[in-house]
Order: structure tokens, then C-alpha cells, then sequence
């Protein structure tokens, strides 16, 4: 309640922004009761300092700061080495195989030409004879001959899936549609025949191959097994490599 | 606080806490340190103060800095009274420079406390944690340097 032993604080507070809407009309009422008040309240009002705006601080620019450049931390350089050594093995062992493909186009078992069946043993039509090469999956039933003469052995290529072509059918085997024999004979890959030695030699036994090319394949095992050992001592020697190399305008130096 | 917004608290700030310091202290060259050193703190502590907090952290520090150094030459020089800053004031240089003398009659804080409320608006709340006062003590001590204002300028007019 305003009154006339409390109303400076009220003028005071008026002045400085601080009485809510009530108490701004209650003040304002009772000066309305005590217009001798008033000129009091200029007074106050008059005690309101304004800033000076023309007094600026120069020269701004010496407080402005910038963000220090991040700094590379190596205390973990361990980390680092061994991942920028992976990402290098990955990559030469890539080229080595993309230069391999181009380059060995010759097939591994020179010797044997594509399988060429006698047009004479099929009962069907001519185009029979293609229908075991390794690539062509046309959908023709035949019914085998009584027996096949194989002139030449087929051709494999290291990158190419094996065609396990029986090289005899006997006359025990089921009468499959070309197309399916096709099929299992494209599944069987190259991969699985490189692990272990002994399971080596157990696909091959169960592949129905005659000793010939069992050698051939073997061969053929022996050059995939000779690659992962390049690859093998290429990462040991990248173990042992000190990397220099040139960052953010730093060089930097990874000894073993 | 990264190092853009900081740069824009020195666009925003500078002057007004380069004015206080320089009202506060009676001293341009003394205000223009409290300034930089303002900003230095605020730098090395940037990853704690929000850039929204950043300008009462800034009138914290200046107001601490302001009354220490104002106080600390007081006791060296044994003289109380403000040196004389002259600034104009087109709409009323009377009324302007009579306020300026009645402003050195005040004491450190009281002044401090009125150029917060006058020049950057803060309510008492605001005023209590930038002084480390509370809100009631900031009350009293702005209605005594009212009152002491409003009288120095009331007797001079009636000397006039």
C-alpha cells in the first residue's frame, strides 16, 4: 500500500522499471491524490543516465580471436600404422589380382582343348555338341548316347569357374537335362579346392576325374596357394616398412 | 563458446563494457585494460560460459576489475573524487554534465549499480548475480543513489 511515508521507494522503483501493472496504477492513483508529488517524480526521472554512444572502444580487431588449428594426435600410432598397413596390403593385393586376370589369359592346362562331341552319338540336333562347353546353359533335353567319345579335354582358365565335364558317362549314371548338369558343374569352384591338403584331395577324389586331371588341378591349386603366400610376405614386409608421408603441412614419420 | 561467437560478443560488447569500465574507473586507459582483460577471460573460459551468458559474465568481470582498480587508486592518489571526463550531450549538456558530477559523488558500487540499470537495462535480479549482491541489497543501495542523485541535482538547480 502507497503511502506518504513509502512512496520514494515506489518513485525509485517506478523509475528503474520494476513495479508490475498494479503497482503502477496504485503509484499513479495516489499521485493523482498528491500532485504536489509530481515535480518529484521528474526529479527522479532526470537521475536516468543515457549512455554515450560516441565513446567506442577502437581498434576491435585485437580482441578478435580465431580457433587454433586441431592437431593431430600420434600418441595412438599404433592404431593408425596398422590400419594404413591394411588399407596397403588390400590395395597391392588388389592390383596383383586385376594385373593376374589381364595378363594370364593363357589357360593353365595347355594341352586340352574344349570337349568336342561326335555328332554322330547324339541323337538330336547338331548343336548338341556345345551343350557341354562350359558357359552355354540352353535349355536342351537329350537323351545321352550310349557312349561318349571325348577327342579332347576341355579348357580351364584360372579365373573361371571349373567345369567338372565327366569325361565318360557310364552307363549306370541318371540321364540329367543339359542345363542342370550345366549348373552343378558351374557351382563347384576353384576356392574350394585350396585350403587344406587333405580336403584337396578328397574333392578331387569325389569329382570322378582320372589322374590326369587331378594333376591338372593340383596345379592349378598350387599357383592359388603360391599367390596367398605372396600375399602373406608382402604384409610381413609392410610390417617392417617405415612410411613417411606428408599431412596438413607436416611430414610424418611411422618407424617400425 | 567457439571462436565466431566470441568475435561477435566483441562486436556487441566492447563499447558498452568499454563505457562502464570507463564511467566506473574515471579512467580511459584504465578501462580500455579492463576491456581486453574482460575478453581474455572470457576466451580462456569459453568451453564453460554460454554465448547467451557471455555479456553478464563480461560485466562481471569488468565490474570486480572496475571497483578493485578504482579502489586501488584511491588509496595511491588519496583522492576520492572521479577526474573530470567530459562528454557532450547534445539534447541537454547541462542537465548532462551536472549528472556526470552528481554520478563521482556516488560510491564505487553505487555507481556501478546505476550504470547497469541506466546503460544495459539488467533488472535487479540480473544486477544481484553479475555483483554477487541480492536482489534486495541492490534495491536499497540503487534507491539510496537515486535519492542522492535526484538531491545533487535538485540543489543545483535551486543554487541555479
Amino acid at each position: 500500500m502507497i503511502n506518504i511515508e513509502n512512496y520514494e521507494e515506489f518513485l525509485c522503483s517506478y523509475v528503474d522499471g520494476e513495479l508490475n501493472e498494479a503497482e503502477t496504477k496504485a503509484l499513479l492513483l495516489f499521485l493523482e491524490a498528491h500532485p504536489e508529488l509530481k515535480d518529484e517524480l521528474s526529479a527522479f526521472e532526470s537521475t536516468k543516465l543515457q549512455p554515450d554512444t560516441t565513446v567506442v572502444f577502437e581498434n576491435k580487431k585485437t580482441l578478435f580471436k580465431k580457433e587454433a588449428t586441431t592437431l593431430i594426435s600420434f600418441n595412438n600410432w599404433k592404431t593408425i600404422s596398422a590400419a594404413a598397413g591394411l588399407a596397403l596390403l588390400l590395395g597391392f593385393s588388389w592390383k596383383i589380382w586385376n594385373d593376374d586376370n589381364k595378363n594370364n589369359t593363357q589357360p593353365i592346362v595347355k594341352n586340352e582343348t574344349p570337349a568336342i562331341i561326335k555328332k554322330d552319338t547324339l541323337q538330336t540336333s547338331p548343336k548338341h555338341e556345345e551343350a557341354f562347353v562350359v558357359k552355354e546353359k540352353k535349355k536342351h533335353k537329350i537323351n545321352l548316347p550310349k557312349e561318349l567319345i571325348i577327342e579332347e579335354p576341355p579348357v580351364f582358365l584360372p579365373h573361371e569357374y571349373i567345369a567338372a565335364i565327366p569325361s565318360r558317362v557310364y552307363k549306370g549314371d541318371p540321364v540329367l537335362p543339359v542345363e542342370e548338369m550345366s549348373l552343378a558343374i558351374n557351382t563347384i569352384e576353384f576356392n574350394a579346392l585350396i585350403p587344406e591338403e587333405n580336403e584337396k584331395k578328397n574333392l578331387l577324389d569325389r569329382l570322378h576325374y582320372d589322374e590326369e586331371k587331378q594333376a591338372s588341378m593340383q596345379e592349378v591349386a598350387q599357383v592359388f596357394s603360391s599367390k596367398i603366400d605372396q600375399v602373406k610376405s608382402l604384409s610381413q614386409n609392410l610390417k617392417e616398412t617405415t612410411f613417411a608421408f606428408h599431412f596438413g603441412g607436416r611430414d610424418y614419420l611411422l618407424n617400425h | 563458446m567457439n571462436a565466431q561467437s566470441f568475435n561477435e560478443c566483441v562486436k556487441d560488447w566492447s563499447d558498452a563494457l568499454f563505457r562502464f569500465a570507463c564511467k566506473c574507473t574515471g579512467n580511459e586507459e584504465d578501462a580500455r585494460d579492463i576491456t581486453q582483460s574482460c575478453f581474455e577471460i572470457l576466451w580462456t573460459k569459453r568451453q564453460q560460459v554460454l554465448p547467451e551468458k557471455a555479456k553478464a559474465f563480461l560485466f562481471q568481470v569488468a565490474y570486480n576489475q572496475s571497483v578493485d582498480a578504482y579502489r586501488k587508486k584511491s588509496r595511491t592518489n588519496y583522492q576520492e573524487e572521479l577526474p573530470e571526463v567530459e562528454s557532450f550531450h547534445p539534447s541537454n549538456p547541462d542537465l548532462k554534465r551536472v549528472l556526470e558530477r552528481a554520478l563521482k559523488k556516488l560510491d564505487e558500487q553505487s555507481r556501478a549499480l546505476v550504470l547497469l540499470k541506466d546503460y544495459e537495462g539488467y533488472n535487479y535480479d540480473e544486477i544481484g548475480q553479475i555483483t554477487g549482491l541480492s536482489e534486495s541489497q541492490v534495491k536499497v543501495y540503487l534507491h539510496r543513489a537515486r535519492k542522492t542523485l535526484k538531491n545533487y541535482l535538485v540543489s543545483i538547480d535551486q543554487i541555479i
